[in-house]
């Protein structure tokens, strides 16, 4: 019963999404014509051409519902800067954004977790404080800004890293998504480190590590056994829900390093009113962060015996 | 003619051959190069990728019947030579024993069929607007191919050498929307083929071992887009990246100083200006639009946005355009030099002395806001006060193009051939005085008309004249205020070197390790 | 520390409210002729391509930068606490209502919309605050909400009930106070989100017209000048930085101060 009214709720999103997207887009002044004619002089058949093939002299509902009859089919379009099935475009660009935020996530969580239950542990003394200090730091700062640092810095004076591109093979292509995760993580390890500490002092003040301490087991043991595994919930969330941001929002990352990704991709498709590329890249978009808010409830189950014991009562 | 503008003439026709590198020899010569673009090639068919980026790959993989010298004359390519039975009609022989990539025979039918396509509706050609004067397209026998023009047209070679590129029928036909995609790609007797079309991570070529000409003395080229100017600039530096077309003369100055990159600017065939909607409003008066000519202090514009590369422009012509029509001896026209005294004189003998308000749209990406920043402040001395309107740049282009409230707009075009039947006909005639033409003045007569048809089909002096006529016109009654024109640049590692000119189709195929 | 965050603050209100009669220059003025050269005594952050000078804009353009993330931060403020109160005080339909509309609202993909709606749409920031108040309240009002129902369940809520007091009292006068820590925490979070997101939009080139003065798309427009005048980039993006790692801390303290005197 809950997973049919998920799916309702999913499908209803989705909708309504691709309904604002395709009303916006076609509503705005302008439309692809001028992205056909490549800006140039163009004949009057040109033009008529152009509008029959696109269906530009139909109404809006018509031409919506075309679009979403042959969506359901599978069939997304073609895009109309590049002339390839919108599928083909974003398949090309899906793993250098993939690859990027699921190596963002990594550091986010390798450097933020272990900084947040640090500075809990610790709390109050000066290893909290930097480490607070530090993330808000991190957090304040303009990604674009810290793309650009990290350009003159590590790639250009240091000459560590390249300047721009996904590279081609595997090591290759961790090598050159190096920086750009590191833009992309910086903020989001800070969230991580405040969430995490958050949730470990809230922790800390309950009864049952009171107890093990109590019982005099050993501090390290206490915070990372009982600490980590009831705080993984709150970072699982925001994991989850970083993971989806960055699928979709890594766009000022990939536009400051050169990356072909989706978020560049969106970009240069609003500005030419690509709008089958638009609508495919925003379902996408949807789609990830209802299938990742998904996941996260099923980690809840499988982490918190709380949930799992309510789940099955219910 | 000013003695700046002779050099500027003269340095057309410059073939820009770099020096030896006189770096260390240790390192053998490459023969592989990675040449960035500013923006993404989106088709590698002229068809649908009428554009900086895509055109040259697509110079460097397909072959067009003719091109253009040094000078900006047709000159040979696949067609050996070529007569005119009468002046309405071409008749063109194909180069012998020429193969595409894949080994197949070039016919004269493919030939013939990769003209005959840009007329066809149903491609929705971005060329179309070059061959409206093409009747029919034929193959005569095995090599010849007959093209009928429906009145003689002169410029018909200089276009045909930029937009007849040949592909084989069989592809064409089956492809009349996405040929040149990723997916469909394309097939061409250039010095190279096509390895890798991907619009993730570039385009790679090799070189054609079947190649009818002179082989390229580089194995494979590889292009990629950096849409950043910075980030562009930084992977140069590195040596990531060996050469590149997208940057900008406005930022010369962080180019040239490079270490082991040379930057080579050459003239560009292009002309900045303002257009003056003359149909209604304020503009409409004629000395409200001197006034404006002599207020704008078109010096300081033009060293503002080409850093010297480029020079003010005294005519709606681009120089290499004048430079092909008139060689060293352009006629001397009406000027309306920045003077702010002139400028409120002829404001005050406009009906509105005391100035006006004005509201102007512009881009807000690119170079418009720039422009358009500089003018309302020079305007503004003379108490004409403009409003500026930013929208994305994609709403103003369609606003433009459907000539909705023009009133001052920058304009900054840039042509492919030395005719100026390319530009004219765009500016001053009627028909491009409508939505999705290009006359955003809206200036033009039956007289104008008239003179445009004339000049369509004149030939020699009488060409001279008429353009000299037009252009005197254009310059007595202000509907544009030519800014500037911009010098093209190209980036390029000390280790290779290249020809670059203003009519040079195959960039790509002359470049070669340095030193050879 | 705290004071040092107040008066940084401070200063950044006092810019932009009245930077624009602080500047030295008039941030328009062009001098073309000039160009952009770094710092002088005539210019003391140098002056950008069209011969701006760059102090000037910075001042004029304060007004711009911080004015519309206080503005989101207000909105989202107000939209958040009101319904996220309503909706853990009163529940039922209202709360289902406000919670599958949070839900929905969640799962969209924020920086998407947000540069799908001020790509296409353009103008100014106005849709650009109104998008990006749309898309933080739902996540605030998830937390405030779940606040309410646990201070809703305290002694003092209960005898306020019992008492007989109207709900819109006991909401805004006994669990507000309650909630304020969180409220006034997520308003400055808020605030440096939206600082942030503008700031990425100007760097994309979609929001204000060119040549607004506005510290965002200085950094953008300014950024090829890094060789010429770095500061006419870097000014405007380390004022960024300072305002929103400011608000940050000042957050941060508050939350931990008025928690501690709070009922918690």
């Amino acid at each position: 019963m809950a997973v049919v009214k998920r799916l309702c709720a999913a499908v209803l999103l989705l909708g309504v999404l691709s309904v604002l997207t395709y009303g916006l887009l076609a509503a705005a002044p302008g439309g692809p014509e001028q992205v056909l004619l490549g800006g140039r002089p163009s004949t009057p058949e040109t033009r008529a051409a152009i509008r029959e093939q696109y269906h530009l002299d139909d109404p809006f509902p018509v031409r919506y519902a075309r679009w979403l009859g042959d969506a359901l089919r599978g069939d997304f379009g073609t895009s109309i800067s590049s002339r390839e099935p919108v599928t083909a475009v974003i398949a090309d660009r899906l793993p250098v954004t993939a690859g990027l935020a699921g190596y963002a996530l990594v550091l986010t969580v390798v450097v933020g977790v272990p900084a947040g239950l640090a500075a809990a542990m610790r709390r109050g003394g000066r290893l909290d404080q930097g480490i607070t200090l530090t993330s808000l730091v991190a957090l304040s700062i303009p990604p674009f800004a810290l793309s650009i640092l990290l350009l003159y810095g590590f790639a250009v004076a240091l000459g560590w890293f390249p300047v721009f591109g996904a590279g081609d093979t595997p090591m290759d292509r961790i090598v050159h998504l190096t920086l750009p995760a590191i833009a992309l993580a910086t903020g989001q390890a800070a969230i991580v480190v405040r969430q995490m500490r958050a949730a470990a002092l809230d922790l800390a003040a309950q009864d049952f590590l009171t107890f093990a301490r109590a019982r005099g087991l050993p501090r390290r043991r206490v915070w990372v056994s009982y600490a980590l595994r009831n705080a993984a919930l709150p970072v699982l969330t925001v994991g989850g829900l970083l993971l989806a941001a960055n699928l979709t929002g890594s766009v000022f990352v990939e536009q400051a390093f050169g990356l072909h990704g989706l978020g560049a991709l969106l970009v240069g498709a609003v500005g030419q009113k690509d709008i089958p590329v638009v609508q495919a890249l925003v379902l996408l978009g949807g789609a990830i962060v209802i299938v990742v808010n998904l996941l996260i409830d099923l980690a809840y189950v499988a982490v918190d015996p709380r949930v799992r014991h309510k789940a099955a009562a219910a | 003619m000013t003695s700046a503008k002779a050099a500027t003439a003269a340095a057309v026709v410059l073939a820009l051959v770099t020096a030896c590198s006189s770096g260390g020899a240790a390192e053998p010569a490459r023969d592989s190069l990675v040449w960035a673009t500013a923006s993404p090639p989106n088709s590698l068919d002229i068809a649908h990728g009428f554009n900086n980026a895509s055109t040259l790959i697509q110079s460097a993989v397909l072959d067009t019947m003719l091109t253009l010298d040094t000078r900006g004359a047709p000159a040979p390519r696949l067609a050996t030579e070529w007569t005119q039975p009468d002046p309405a009609t071409y008749l063109f022989t194909l180069r012998k024993g020429v193969r595409f990539a894949d080994g197949t025979p070039l016919t004269a039918d493919d030939a013939a069929f990769s003209l005959r396509r840009h007329l066809d509706p149903k491609v929705a050609s971005q060329a179309a607007s070059y061959f409206t004067t093409v009747k029919q397209v034929e193959a005569v026998g095995a090599d010849q191919i007959k093209v009928t023009l429906k009145r003689p047209n002169p410029a018909f070679l200089a276009m045909a050498a930029i937009a007849w590129q040949v592909t084989p029928r069989k592809l064409a036909e089956a492809h009349p929307q996405d040929l040149g995609s990723p997916e469909v790609g394309t097939m061409g007797t250039g010095p190279f083929k096509v390895a890798k079309f991907s619009l993730t991570s570039g385009v790679v070529l090799e070189r054609n071992a079947s190649y009818w000409g002179r082989p390229p003395a580089l194995r494979t080229v590889e292009f990629k887009t950096i849409t950043d100017p910075e980030t562009l600039r930084l992977a140069v530096r590195s040596g990531e990246v060996d050469a590149t077309d997208g940057l900008t003369v406005r930022d010369a100055r962080k180019w040239t100083g490079l270490p082991g990159v040379r930057t080579i600017f050459y003239p560009g065939n292009n002309i900045g200006y303002l257009s003056l909607a003359v149909t209604s409003g304020p503009l409409k008066d004629l000395h409200v639009r001197r006034a404006i000519a002599h207020a704008v202090n078109r010096r300081a514009v033009s060293d503002l946005m080409t850093s010297g590369h480029g020079a003010p422009a005294t005519t709606v012509l681009p120089a290499p355009q004048l430079a092909a029509l008139y060689g060293d001896s352009p006629p001397s026209l009406p000027a309306h030099p920045y003077d702010v005294q002139r400028a409120k004189a002829e404001l005050a003998m406009s009906a509105y002395p005391q100035g006006f308000e004005l509201a102007v749209p512009y881009a807000s990406t690119g170079d418009s806001g720039t422009v358009m920043q500089a003018v309302a402040a020079d305007l503004a001395k003379i108490g004409i006060r403009l409003t500026l309107e930013p929208s994305p740049a994609d709403q103003y282009r369609a606003r433009v193009m459907q000539h909705d409230r023009l009133s001052i707009q920058y304009v900054n075009l840039a042509y492919g051939t030395p005719d100026p039947l390319e530009v004219l006909p765009d500016m001053v005639s009627r028909a491009a005085a409508e939505p999705e033409g290009f006359n955003f003045s809206g200036y033009g007569t039956a007289a104008t008309d008239r003179q445009l048809d004339a000049l369509a089909s004149a030939t020699g002096q009488d060409r001279k004249a008429l353009v000299t006529a037009l252009l005197t016109e254009v310059a007595e009654q202000v509907p544009y205020i030519p800014l500037f024109s911009t010098d093209y640049a190209v980036a390029l590692s000390e280790k290779f070197t290249g020809t670059f000119t203003t009519w040079s189709a195959d960039v790509i195929a002359s470049l070669r390790p340095a030193g050879r | 520390m705290r004071a040092i965050l107040l008066t940084v603050l401070s200063l950044a209100a006092v810019a932009a409210v009245a930077g624009s009669w602080l500047a030295p220059y008039d941030p328009a003025a062009q001098d073309l002729a000039l160009g952009a050269v770094g710092p002088s005594a005539a210019h003391w952050l140098g002056t950008d391509d069209l011969g701006r000078d760059v102090l000037s804009r910075l001042l004029a353009g304060a007004g711009s930068a911080l004015m519309w993330p206080v503005l989101v931060a207000v909105c989202t403020t107000l939209l958040s606490t009101t319904l996220g109160l309503l909706a853990g005080y009163r529940l039922g339909w209202v709360d289902t209502l406000l919670m599958r509309a949070a839900d929905l609202a969640i799962a969209l993909p924020g920086m998407l919309v947000l540069i799908v709606v001020v790509g296409v749409v353009g103008g100014g920031y106005g849709w650009a605050v109104l998008a990006m108040a749309v898309l933080f309240t739902p996540g605030d009002i998830r937390v405030i909400r779940s606040l309410t129902l646990a201070q809703r369940e305290l002694a003092y809520a209960e005898a306020a009930r019992t008492l007989g007091l109207r709900p819109s009292r006991i909401m805004f006068r006994h669990l507000l106070p309650n909630v304020a820590p969180t409220v006034v925490a997520n308003t400055l979070l808020s605030f440096v989100a939206a600082l942030v997101a503008l700031a990425g939009l100007s760097f994309l080139g979609v929001g204000l017209p060119a040549g607004t003065p506005d510290w965002g798309l200085m950094v953008e427009e300014n950024r090829g000048l890094l060789d010429l005048n770095p500061w006419a980039s870097i000014a405007p993006a380390a004022l960024i930085t300072v305002v929103a790692c400011a608000a940050t801390l000042l957050g941060d303290r508050a939350f931990e101060s008025l928690s501690k005197g709070g009922l918690r």
